[in-house]
């Protein structure tokens, strides 16, 4: 039931009531009918008795509402206790509702009630609600009570800026192969092309006074005699990652119900997780909405970018129109990018400049032609052939970009991201570096 | 609907309905007596009509445009010289049937807690109102008074006033859309 409606509604039985009163006693007298007159009694004595006992208000009820989890998974479950305690007089009619009930899901449980509440005692409401991503600021709860009749109710809404926050489901993956032009002083994953203490091999060198007896290349003194030499190991180190995550409107695509948006935002929670989890320094820009994490580690990061990615959904927003207002200078250059997006626009110059001025750009792209083709009816004629279209027509996309030397990464959203990943990305590690040398 | 909370609920229904029953009853047993036997017919459709409705819970409030109906037809009985004291009965039971009808309402598909006492409460408040309203409507048809036109007058324009105080009031409550 809406409280809201109820309210109205019995304010509104009230006046019908007094019309009803007022009405028989003018026709009563029009007649100069007693038995007619006498009808409208009954009514007013309802209008009297209920404006007699017609309470003040609400100022000695207390609320509490708690959230058991105010932070849960997409699609998880929080427990809500609701405690309304009376202080005051005995409280012969209230009705108490949790409109988020209505706004998220409702599990289990009562979110509203009808009770009489006797002085000091406490009514507690229990429920489990269910949300969806997103970061859900809670409805006031609403209170109507009012005397026995209900004819002259009271309303309030008691605003306590409970808050349920659902983080997105990060997609399942295990490595993302990056290989950006630079890396930062500490110890990490990244190959940084100079001699370290890592574990794969980067040359041979003289032996130094102080060099580690277990790092002499006794193949080397076996095949020269004259002096001994060391083998050096390539420097693993971290990196800087920008994830960017496209979340202009026109790159937003639902079909069936489904968003392919948020598919995007369950890849970019599952690389940034990864990538965090290795080690590297991530930022994450939401190109649409002008959302930015700044670059950071460890868990707290991680916690920084979920909670970001948990407000976020797509926006018409002019100012983001075109990507080439992207504010590169977010990014630390010659870093590794990457891009999320499913390329449903034809304007990436954008991307081009970023890697001509050194930036490593890898598009990780959501294919919006999958996602639609599995909603598609497949007896319709026209079907086939709009399909196999969209699907060169992406492809020529893609290759004109891998054409420009940016990997891009093409997901069915159907299968699992982590196997895109690697076929594209694993391979991408093997080519040549462009640059050589590390910060 | 929590288990205690379900006879409460049956327990409202019932009285709605006995209520519904007197309400059409008590003015229909009045025509019968004053041979008024299409006024009876119509009375005891009213009443069906309205128990119809209220099974089948359409958006509308029911209750309320079966009250408008019901004092209609009491009015119609009452110029027909139907007595007095069945329509006194006949209108305040429909109040207490439109009244436990939206408390019936209220009530359907939220927890009740509380239940005895909320009924308790409920329908010793009502008892007392209507038995406030019979005292009342048997005095004032009891006792007869001899009015010429100028009391009257100032009497309906007492009446007016009141009547739009009250009215007045009661949509200054009313919230904002």
């Amino acid at each position: 039931m809406n409280p809201n409606a109820d309210h109205v509604e019995a304010a509104g039985r009230a006046l019908r009531l007094a019309m009803l009163a007022g009405a028989l006693l003018l026709i009563g007298l029009a007649l100069v009918n007693p038995a007619v007159s006498v009808l409208a009694i009954p009514a007013l004595v309802f209008l009297a008795a209920a404006l007699l006992r017609r309470p003040a208000g609400a100022g000695t009820l207390h609320l509490q509402r708690i959230v058991g989890k105010p932070t849960i998974r997409s699609q998880g479950e929080s427990a809500v206790t609701l405690t309304l305690t009376n202080h005051g007089d005995m409280l012969e009619r209230v009705y108490v509702s949790d409109p988020s009930a209505g706004q998220l899901a409702l599990v289990s449980g009562e979110a509203q009630a009808l009770a009489a509440l006797a002085p000091g005692a406490t009514l507690e409401l229990r429920y489990v609600l269910r949300a969806p991503r997103g970061a859900h600021p809670l409805l006031p709860v609403t209170l109507v009570g009012g005397e026995t009749l209900g004819l002259f109710p009271w309303q309030i809404a008691l605003e306590d800026g409970a808050r349920l926050t659902a983080l997105p489901e990060a997609e399942r993956v295990r490595e993302v192969a990056i290989r950006p032009l630079t890396t930062r002083g500490f110890a990490g994953p990244i190959i940084a092309r100079r001699s370290g203490s890592g574990t794969d091999f980067f040359g041979v060198r003289e032996y130094r006074m102080g060099d580690a007896l277990r790092h002499v290349n006794w193949r080397a003194l076996a095949r020269h005699g004259d002096q001994p030499y060391t083998t050096e190991f390539s420097q693993e180190q971290i990196a800087d990652v920008g994830l960017v995550l496209d979340v202009r409107a026109q790159q937003d695509f639902v079909v069936a119900g489904q968003s392919l948006l948020e598919r995007a935002i369950q890849a970019t929670a599952g690389m940034a997780e990864v990538l965090l989890a290795e080690g590297h320094r991530v930022a994450l820009l939401q190109y649409g909405i002008g959302s930015y994490v700044p670059a950071g580690y460890g868990r707290l990061q991680r916690n920084r970018i979920f909670y970001s990615l948990a407000e976020t959904g797509s926006t018409p927003l002019r100012a983001f129109y075109s990507l080439k207002w992207l504010p590169t200078q977010l990014f630390p250059p010659r870093s590794q990018m990457i891009f999320i997006s499913p390329l449903m626009t034809d304007e990436y110059t954008m991307l081009f400049r970023l890697r001509a001025v050194g930036y490593t750009v890898a598009v990780v792209s959501p294919d919006p032609v999958a996602f639609e083709a599995a909603a598609l009816d497949p007896r319709d004629p026209l079907t086939a052939p709009a399909i196999r279209l969209a699907r060169i027509e992406r492809q020529l996309q893609i290759r004109k970009l891998q054409a420009g030397g940016i990997t891009v990464v093409n997901w069915d959203v159907r299968g699992d991201l982590n196997q895109s990943l690697q076929r594209v990305l694993r391979p991408a590690l093997l080519a040549p570096p462009l640059v050589r040398g590390g910060r | 609907m929590n288990n205690d909370a379900m006879p409460i609920a049956v327990r409202v229904n019932r009285a709605v309905l006995a209520a519904v029953a007197l309400g059409v009853l008590a003015p229909l047993g009045g025509a019968l007596l004053a041979r008024r036997g299409d006024l009876a017919l119509l009375l005891a459709l009213a009443g069906a009509g309205w128990i119809a409705m209220r099974t089948w819970q359409p958006a509308w409030p029911v209750s309320a445009g079966a009250l408008w109906l019901i004092a209609t037809l009491l009015v119609f009985a009452g110029s027909a010289g139907v007595g007095g004291g069945w329509l006194l009965v006949g209108m305040t039971a429909a109040l207490c049937a439109w009244d436990l009808d939206a408390l019936h309402a209220q009530m359907r598909g939220a927890h009740i807690a509380n239940g005895a006492l909320l009924w308790r409460l409920h329908w010793q408040r009502l008892a007392l109102v209507a038995t406030v309203a019979l005292l009342l409507g048997g005095l004032a048809l009891a006792v007869t008074l001899r009015l010429n036109f100028a009391t009257m007058f100032v009497l309906a324009l007492i009446a007016l006033a009141v009547a739009g105080t009250i009215i007045r009031r009661l949509l200054d409550d009313l919230p904002p859309d």
